[in-house]
């Protein structure tokens, strides 16, 4: 055994147990391929270390999962294909009888001559002289792993993973982009949100250029450009010492690169459409030259009038980031929860009932973990109870940011009602959790996926 | 399926029980959201990408035809997750960072350079090499179990962590002790 052929077969095993004999007798004599393999486990070690820990975000993604689990039923089980009704006996022709008679005799006749040889005694063969034993074969060495082209799928049992429901649409994800800030105080992870949101807005804009879609494009890349220089760039600026540098790097990267892919794909559309998303990457060249030189961008122009409410909840989100003190950051995700129901009304006019399901979710966790917590944390930060009547309004204006839904539903037509539903009932753990009264939409008790163990 | 328990919460999840769909949720968790925070780079769309991927589970579940295909089979559905949102959004193909549990200040720098190279090591393997690795790290998955949820041949799956393991030692180098 070589080096060489050894580097294989300790690039694909977990340990030296796991490896053939050859190889682990060359690794006993070899002090380089020992060192290679204790190099690797360093590194798979390392990695495995690298696992993101628990954080308010996972808690609430997985209350989500849980409240959603509730409320969805299962889809019917595989049954068994219903068994053939009997075909018409059709007449046949009497011409058919005879063909099929004579097909038949002929196959017999095949069948005799086959079973005849097959059963006739076999020729006498002159016995071959001895001769020198056959070298044994040798020890079977260890191949290494060839490389194929991928054809057939290992486990072809396991059936096509699904699809039951289309992916989220903008407004969708806006708001779940809304509550991951709401749920996460710590700038990095905010920053790491409204990098998202851009984002999303981003491919939102490229998708409807490609479309032709052009009308609403100037308020799409205003609505990025806010959220890039009031939000990731403030929230880059606002992270910790130690943590900036490699975080206003990595953010540079990022929107560089998004800047020359959509400067790119602009190249490929008709002028004036190109025109139109040109804002897209001076937003992000202009971001990243701030965020590299350590500088706050310039403000973008004043917000357009009126809102639309997909801009009413960015600017809700930005000021959610903004807020230093839980009192603060409990009162504006009241608003931020008012903004996201108005977004659920919306869709459910729309009849995007999954999609205003999906913004009630979001709305639930704005609730618990963007007023609840943060209310929490006020009280226990001031025992003398003086900011009472501060909790006590807030937790009132909570109670109301469900209202826009509330009214709607009384007055829905049968187009809008089921998203109208939808959202409230997703929404309901939230907000008896915000307000501490019992919920009128939802089902309470302990979710599946947070059970202790 | 590493046991008969697990087998059992699948066959009763399949059935509609939530508490036992639960259970499974417990158990998977934890080692599918790492997974795709290795592959997205980012925390939180690798949380929703979680969230999605267990619903569709939940919702699928009784097609479901054999109860030891589950590990493999959420898989790939969170795969289809990530795909579906890398076909939408840029990867940045970075793994996040880690928040520091236990700050030890004579070892955080040290530790945090080296994590930060490891981690833009991470973030330059090729897609394809990147998710079968950390399939086979975090999950210590067998090559034909990655194989079924890659949809690859076992060689093909071999040839994947093989050469990322090849990659990421040669970039690492300098931060490995001989």
């Amino acid at each position: 055994m070589t080096c060489a052929g050894a580097e294989t077969w300790l690039l694909t095993a977990r340990s030296a147990s796991g490896l053939p004999a050859a190889v682990r007798a060359h690794l006993a004599e070899c002090r380089g391929c020992a060192r290679r393999l204790a190099s690797l486990k360093q590194t798979d070690s390392a990695v495995r270390k690298l696992a993101p820990g628990v954080s308010a975000s996972n808690t609430a993604a997985r209350q989500r999962l849980a409240d959603a689990i509730q409320r969805t039923p299962q889809s019917a089980p595989t049954t068994p294909a219903p068994e053939a009704t009997p075909k018409p006996v059709r007449r046949v022709p009497g011409w058919a009888i005879g063909v099929g008679a004579g097909l038949a005799a002929a196959v017999l006749v095949a069948v005799g001559w086959i079973a005849g040889r097959a059963t006739s005694p076999k020729a006498i063969v002159q016995a071959p002289a001895p001769s020198e034993p056959a070298p044994a074969a040798p020890a079977p060495q260890p191949q290494p792993p060839v490389v194929k082209v991928p054809s057939i799928p290992v486990f072809p049992e396991v059936p096509v993973a699904p699809y039951p429901r289309l992916p989220a649409g903008l407004a969708a994800r806006a708001a779940r982009h809304a509550a991951h800030v709401a749920a996460d105080a710590l700038p990095t992870s905010q920053a790491e949100s409204l990098e998202q949101f851009a984002a999303d807005v981003r491919a939102e804009v490229m998708r409807r250029a490609h479309a032709g879609d052009a009308d609403g494009l100037p308020r799409l890349t205003g609505l990025h450009e806010r959220l890039l220089k009031l939000g990731v760039a403030r929230q880059v600026a606002r992270a910790p010492k130690d943590q900036r540098p490699a975080m206003a790097t990595r953010t540079a990267e990022h929107l560089a690169g998004a800047a020359d892919e959509v400067a790119a794909a602009t190249a490929q559309l008709p002028v004036p459409i190109g025109k139109l998303i040109k804002p897209l990457v001076t937003a992000c060249r202009e971001t990243a030259e701030s965020i590299r030189e350590g500088k706050v961008p310039p403000a973008p122009a004043d917000w357009p009038a009126p809102a639309t409410p997909l801009e009413t909840v960015v600017a809700q989100t930005l000021r959610v980031a903004d807020a230093n003190d839980a009192l603060s950051r409990a009162n504006e995700s009241t608003e931020l929860a008012c903004a996201l129901a108005q977004v659920a009304a919306v869709l459910s006019t729309a009849e995007q009932t999954d999609d205003a399901g999906r913004v009630g979710d979001s709305i639930a966790t704005v609730l618990d973990a963007g007023v609840a917590l943060n209310l929490e944390r006020v009280e226990s930060s001031n025992p003398g109870g003086t900011l009472l009547k501060e909790v006590e309004l807030v937790r009132d204006r909570a109670d109301k940011s469900m209202e826009p839904l509330e009214r709607e539903v009384a007055k829905a037509n049968p187009i809008a009602k089921p998203g109208l539903e939808k959202a409230l009932v997703a929404s309901a753990p939230g907000h008896a959790k915000a307000t501490g009264k019992p919920s009128k939409h939802g089902k309470g008790g302990v979710p599946p996926g947070s059970q202790k163990k | 399926v590493e046991n008969d328990q697990e087998r059992d919460w699948v066959r009763r999840a399949s059935a509609g029980d939530r508490d036992a769909f639960a259970a499974l949720v417990d158990r998977y968790w934890g080692p599918v959201r790492a997974w795709l925070a290795g592959l997205t780079g980012r925390v939180h769309l690798a949380e929703d990408l979680t969230q999605e991927a267990f619903l569709k589970a939940w919702v699928a579940l009784p097609r479901l035809a054999a109860a030891d295909t589950f590990r493999v089979w959420l898989f790939r559905i969170a795969r289809n997750e990530y795909l579906a949102a890398a076909r939408r959004l840029r990867p940045t193909g970075e793994v996040p960072d880690t928040p520091d549990s236990a700050p030890d200040p004579a070892t955080v720098a040290i530790e945090r350079e080296e994590s930060a190279a490891l981690r833009s090591a991470i973030g330059k393997l090729p897609d394809q090499y990147r998710e079968a690795y950390l399939l086979w790290t975090h999950e210590s998955l067998t090559y034909p179990e990655i194989a079924g949820i890659l949809d690859v041949t076992e060689e093909t799956a071999r040839w994947r962590v093989c050469e990322a393991r090849r990659r990421l030692t040669r970039i690492l180098e300098k931060f490995l002790t001989p």
